[in-house]
């Protein structure tokens, strides 16, 4: 059965962290202790970012580090894929540019999903909401949606002007009760399932009814624990909308005055840094 | 009269080779030392940064006369090898290069400090090895610094005349640039023509320090 052994010692001016692990290579191996308890430099270690002065690291049959020899394989070199704490998007490159960077480095017999695969699945749906008013005390803008609010970055659009909303599939989930789950979205709709239809293997699209068409694209483990079923009525979580540039142009009055917001709206605010 | 003299035009081709080289020095030399800088956390950091620092505060002429030394038929390169690069374009472009050092190093090194290691690390994750990360992810990210650094080290060696004239001395068509044919010219009395290749400087430098206020105003931190 392979394994993998690591030994690290780190030294750092406030900190060190010393590690011999044993863990066997298949399956999922979780690492958990309180904050500053050296999580992260070990993973750092493990990945060849952090570089120990005595480590030594083997995966399988072979070695990737051993300071004795003074080897030590660099993360390029190194067949694994590592998640950044925080988004690590290359800012002089566009969406695709971005996925296609990892992708053209990794040899086509090692791929495992084709490029015609990655955003195959956009679907989603359009609604017409008028402006209802403008939030100052939150710096929002409501949006009128059949009856719902919808609240979008502000608006330099006047009050009863009607925008454009793009709501992407992927952008929406489903919960079941308004309160069972805490949530940082900020826009949770009721919405009553109308079909679910299933995608692929690992995912479905729920059509929801907003008095309004709305498309919500879960994976089908969810659908299983939620039990969702035609019919029911549930809550609509969305994440991301995108409002038309042009409906927003053609306004007129004082707020179109004022400076363009940004063309993507982000529903959780914690993550709207563009 | 003609406007510029064939002396002055030798001068200008001369001043336009040097400072090319020079940049193209300091561009492959000052990257690799801009980045350590920008990134290391040896004690040897501020040592390292004073010395690139120094030709800002130092007397030309000081400067000069070290590498007169050093280049010359008794410095290192003259006993050893018989090499006397003191009065020669080569020992002209050596230099230069000490001397626009700080002016390529510095916005490099800003450049570099700003993009950071995140992006160098995500491009490693995704198999890119550091010299394709290097021309990938951390040049065009800091090709601001890149801009100023080019424009800044060429200007400043156009500018140079202490250390031209302690090391080249003034050797028409080899090692006389345009800084020193002006001091030339006013010596033996030549006042306009002094004039034209003063004017010459003048709104070239005020043309270059305008491309670059205005490239660092319009040209986005990260081009796409």
């Amino acid at each position: 059965m392979s394994r993998l052994r690591a030994c690290f010692g780190v030294q750092f001016p406030a900190f060190h962290l010393n590690v011999e692990m044993d863990v066997p290579m298949s399956g999922i191996t979780a690492i958990f202790g309180p904050s500053g308890s050296g999580k992260t430099t070990l993973l750092r270690c493990l990945a060849g970012l952090e570089r120990a002065p005595q480590g030594f690291l083997q995966v399988g049959d072979e070695v990737w580090q051993d300071e004795k020899v003074g080897l030590c394989r660099p993360l390029s070199q190194r067949p694994i894929g590592y998640v950044f704490q925080e988004p690590r998007l290359f800012p002089h490159y566009n969406v695709r540019a971005n996925l296609l960077y990892g992708y053209k480095r990794v040899p086509s017999e090692e791929r495992r999903i084709a490029m015609e695969q990655v955003g195959a699945h956009r679907i989603g749906a359009v609604l017409d909401a008028p402006v209802a008013a403008h939030e100052a005390e939150y710096g929002l803008t409501r949006l009128e949606c059949h009856g719902q609010s919808l609240f979008v970055p502000p608006q330099a659009v006047a009050v009863g002007q009607v925008m454009r909303v793009h709501i992407l599939s992927s952008d929406v989930s489903v919960v079941i009760g308004r309160t069972g789950c805490p949530t940082s979205v900020l826009n949770v709709l009721e919405a009553t399932i109308i079909e679910i239809r299933e995608m692929d293997q690992a995912s479905v699209d729920v059509r929801l009814d907003i008095r309004a068409p709305l498309v919500a694209s879960i994976t089908r483990k969810s659908l299983i624990t939620l039990g969702l079923k035609p019919g029911q009525r549930v809550f609509a979580h969305i994440k991301v909308v995108a409002l038309n540039e042009e409906l927003k142009a053609c306004s007129t009055g004082d707020w179109a005055k004022k400076p363009q917001a940004p063309r993507m709206s982000v529903g959780e605010i914690s993550s709207s840094a563009e | 009269m003609e406007v510029l003299t064939e002396l002055d035009l030798s001068a200008l081709w001369v001043t336009i080779r040097l400072a090319t080289m020079t940049v193209a020095v300091l561009l492959i030399v000052g990257t690799p030392l801009a980045w350590w800088l920008a990134h290391t956390r040896s004690r040897w950091r501020p040592i390292v940064e004073a010395a690139v620092a120094l030709p800002i505060v130092l007397p030309p002429t000081v400067l000069g006369f070290y590498i007169l030394i050093a280049l010359g038929p008794y410095g290192p390169l003259g006993r050893v090898a018989d090499l006397t690069l003191a009065f020669t374009f080569t020992g002209l472009v050596i230099a230069s290069v000490f001397y626009s050092m700080p002016f390529v190093i510095q916005p490099l090194q800003s450049a570099f400090e700003a993009v950071g290691k995140a992006p160098l690390e995500a491009a490693w994750s995704l198999r890119a090895s550091p010299w394709d990360a290097f021309v990938t992810v951390i040049s065009p990210i800091a090709l601001r610094g890149y801009i100023s650094a080019i424009v800044l080290g060429f200007a400043h060696t156009m500018g140079e005349f202490g250390v031209v004239l302690m090391v080249g001395g003034s050797i028409p068509g080899q090692t006389r640039v345009l800084s020193t044919t002006i001091f030339e010219h006013v010596e033996v009395g030549e006042y306009a023509q002094a004039h034209v290749v003063s004017a010459f400087m003048l709104i070239f430098s005020f043309l270059v320090l305008l491309t670059v206020y205005i490239t660092n105003r319009r040209f986005p931190i990260h081009a796409s």
